[in-house]
């Protein structure tokens, strides 16, 4: 009951832009590391 | 309910497709051999079973119960999450030994280091139990992003369960192990980013550190109270507090409140909006004053509230008690350290040596089971995924910083939840019910994380929810296969027979799983503590034994299995509720289980033979284990094996 009562009345704290800026980041960065990952055992194996 | 905005179905599917891939490309590599299905070759560095041991253990239950003990009981309710610094001894002790033995899993250890028919059996039981175990656990986590899904988006709760593992599912049937510690590595800095970044967003919310202080310093005093359901509708009632040293009483209600049976969701509203202002309300006193409930408040039968008094030159500790009908036949609500709320920030506020909801006694029973239980194998049900990523790791000494390294992440990730936790108490003191404020740390995300962030919370949260069933998935296949249908269905099995095997039993354990999770359905935590802790309290010694022991054999183990398995059950339930042992606190119902197993496993390890010397010895010179391995070690020795 409660926690509906708090989803609704959400207060977003920031800028809309950090919705793009920090995931973007976040995902480059996993993108980079799986894919370093994934060659170096691709190349050992 | 949320609302999610087109950037935040964009990452969420970004983030869905590149976990899956990340894992599933690993498709040729696992399937060449069993050992590549279930331990990725045993040739990993030991950063990437460490990642898989902090992503494995970081599930979409436990910022759950993290919430719930610290919204509850202030930082000092991080102790409760200690049990994982298991590894500071575990990682130079059980790990070495545990990694020197080359057993897959630890149903397998049981026939090395025990020989004959109970070797055989313990091979048998341990397995039958892990695969029972990976689906309880695979069916409560899957439970919890279920009531996760029911409360974002209104689902059924059997929807999230079963769309989410199925996801993890994909890339565990397809590349085994090799797909579980890939894609940990990469879901395990997601699930770290976010956790960081939603305490970074609680606390700001909150106001910043030095608000957060600031406010707990002023707030009034609250005990949670669930209000008793067998009160006369309309009877009067009373709270007061005294003194637990002298007795003294120091403030009681000044007029009485009323019970009231039913529930009127409007009125309750009323009653938290109201609570939220007295508590904090600012109002430090020269005297105790009771603040909620008094004459003008109605209490509902079997709701949860907080009662509250004012802050100020109040006893460190006060005993609360209710009375209903007239001031005479007190019972006892709580005994606290409850003046205001600045002891949440205190780590070691305890209540006493034996008394209050956090004693010492039960801080040093969780130090003890925590740092000790690390000669052990299997002290800690975490052990069991542990010690598939130990078996994985390519030398004995990677095996040996890939625990210490994942679990200690696993500290410092209740830390950084408990921050967020803290600021969620400042906003919303007023929650009394504990299915409610375990909810916070998710709260807090959902409600302030700017439009975008918010389907980033959510690949997070996925992150954490994957990283862990797909562990159990492949590990609960593991027992299956190797423990059950190699070593007793067709030993003779090829490479690829075992691959297809394990693959059926990784499908078998997915579907089992579901079953569960609609068993487990609301009902969860009391289990949880139960069957995680209590009923491995008595088989904790013996854990330890079986590794520093020679003299300890198959019998005396496996007694103290079947002995604790009905102990337990008379222990905590059957004899409290026939009133012969009273109702005792789970610290203790933890030694006296240690005591009476002990009283029978012991004498049954002496009455039955040792183990036979040259088993003992060919599983000493593998495994080189510590403690009390003399005459082991002296036959070895003259054998000219060492």
């Amino acid at each position: 009951m409660i926690l509906n009562i708090l989803l609704i009345t959400s207060t977003r704290i920031g800028s809309p832009w950090l919705g793009i800026i920090i995931p973007a980041i976040i995902f480059t960065f996993s993108f980079i590391v799986t894919y370093l990952l994934i060659r170096h055992f691709m190349k050992k194996q | 309910m949320i609302t999610f905005a087109l950037l935040d179905w964009i990452w969420l599917i970004l983030f869905i497709v590149l976990m899956v891939i990340c894992g599933a490309i690993f498709y040729r590599l696992g399937k060449r051999s069993q050992s590549d299905f279930f331990l990725a070759g045993r040739g990993l560095p030991w950063w990437l079973p460490a990642s898989s041991v902090y992503a494995t253990h970081t599930a979409t239950d436990t910022p759950i119960w993290v919430a719930g003990v610290v919204y509850k009981y202030g930082f000092a309710g991080l102790w409760y999450a200690f049990f994982a610094a298991w590894c500071a001894i575990s990682a130079f002790v059980s790990t070495r030994i545990f990694r020197r033995s080359l057993a897959y899993s630890q149903a397998e250890w049981q026939s090395l280091r025990f020989g004959g028919l109970g070797a055989e059996m313990l091979r048998g039981w341990v397995a039958g139990w892990q695969v029972f175990m990976n689906m309880f656990i695979l069916g409560w986590v899957g439970i919890a992003m279920g009531k996760l899904c029911n409360l974002l988006f209104g689902w059924d709760l059997w929807v999230g369960l079963v769309i989410f593992t199925t996801i993890g599912a994909i890339y565990v049937l397809l590349a085994g192990y090799w797909g579980v510690v890939m894609a940990d590595f990469q879901q395990g800095v997601i699930a770290f980013m976010i956790i960081v970044i939603v305490s970074i967003w609680g606390v700001i919310a909150a106001g910043g550190p030095e608000q957060i202080i600031s406010k707990l310093k002023k707030y009034n005093s609250t005990c949670e109270w669930k209000v008793p359901e067998d009160v006369p509708p309309g009877a009067e009632g009373y709270i007061r507090l005294s003194d637990p040293e002298t007795g003294n009483v120091l403030a009681v209600s000044q007029e009485p409140f009323t019970f009231v049976s039913g529930f009127d969701e409007e009125i309750y509203k009323q009653n938290e909006s109201r609570l939220k202002s007295l508590i904090a309300g600012n109002t430090p006193a020269e005297k105790l004053d009771i603040l909620f409930p008094t004459g003008r408040d109605s209490v509902f039968s079997g709701k949860d509230y907080n009662i509250i008094w004012t802050a100020g030159k109040a006893k460190k500790m006060v005993t609360i008690e209710y009375s209903v009908e007239g001031q005479y036949g007190w019972q006892i609500i709580d005994e606290n350290h409850l003046d205001g709320q600045v002891w949440r920030i205190n780590p070691f506020s305890f209540t006493g040596m034996f008394k209050g909801q956090f004693p010492i006694a039960w801080f040093v029973t969780m130090m003890i089971i925590a740092l000790i239980g690390g000669f052990g194998m299997g002290t800690n049900i975490d052990w069991y995924a542990e010690a598939q990523r130990i078996q994985s790791a390519r030398t004995v000494r990677d095996a040996s910083y890939s625990i210490w390294a994942g679990t200690g992440l696993v500290l410092v990730r209740n830390s950084i939840w408990a921050a967020a936790i803290m600021g969620f108490f400042v906003l919303f003191p007023e929650i009394a019910s504990s299915r409610d404020y375990e909810m916070g740390w998710y709260i807090v995300g959902f409600k302030y994380l700017p439009i975008g962030m918010v389907g980033f919370l959510f690949a997070g949260i996925l992150a954490i929810h994957l990283s862990t069933v797909s562990t159990q998935l492949n590990l609960g296949a593991m027992y299956a296969t190797r423990d059950f249908y190699h070593h007793y269905v067709n030993p003779r099995a090829s490479e690829q027979k075992l691959v297809i095997v394990g693959r059926i039993s990784t499908f078998v354990v997915l579907i089992g799983s579901f079953i569960f999770g609609t068993i487990i359905g609301e009902e969860i935590t009391q289990w949880l503590i139960f069957a995680l802790w209590i009923m491995a309290a008595g088989v904790w010694l013996p854990n330890i034994l079986q590794v520093i022991w020679w003299r300890f054999n198959s019998w005396g183990y496996l007694s103290s299995w079947i002995a604790n398995l009905g102990l337990s059950w008379l222990v905590v339930w059957i004899l409290p509720h026939f009133g012969i042992l009273p109702e005792l606190p789970d610290y203790m119902q933890f030694w006296i289980l240690i005591v009476l197993n002990a009283l029978i496993y012991l004498p049954i390890t002496f009455l039955t033979k040792p183990e036979n010397m040259d088993h003992l010895v060919s599983y000493y010179v593998m495994s080189r284990p510590i403690g009390f391995w003399g005459p082991v070690k002296k036959e070895a020795i003259k054998r000219g094996l060492l």
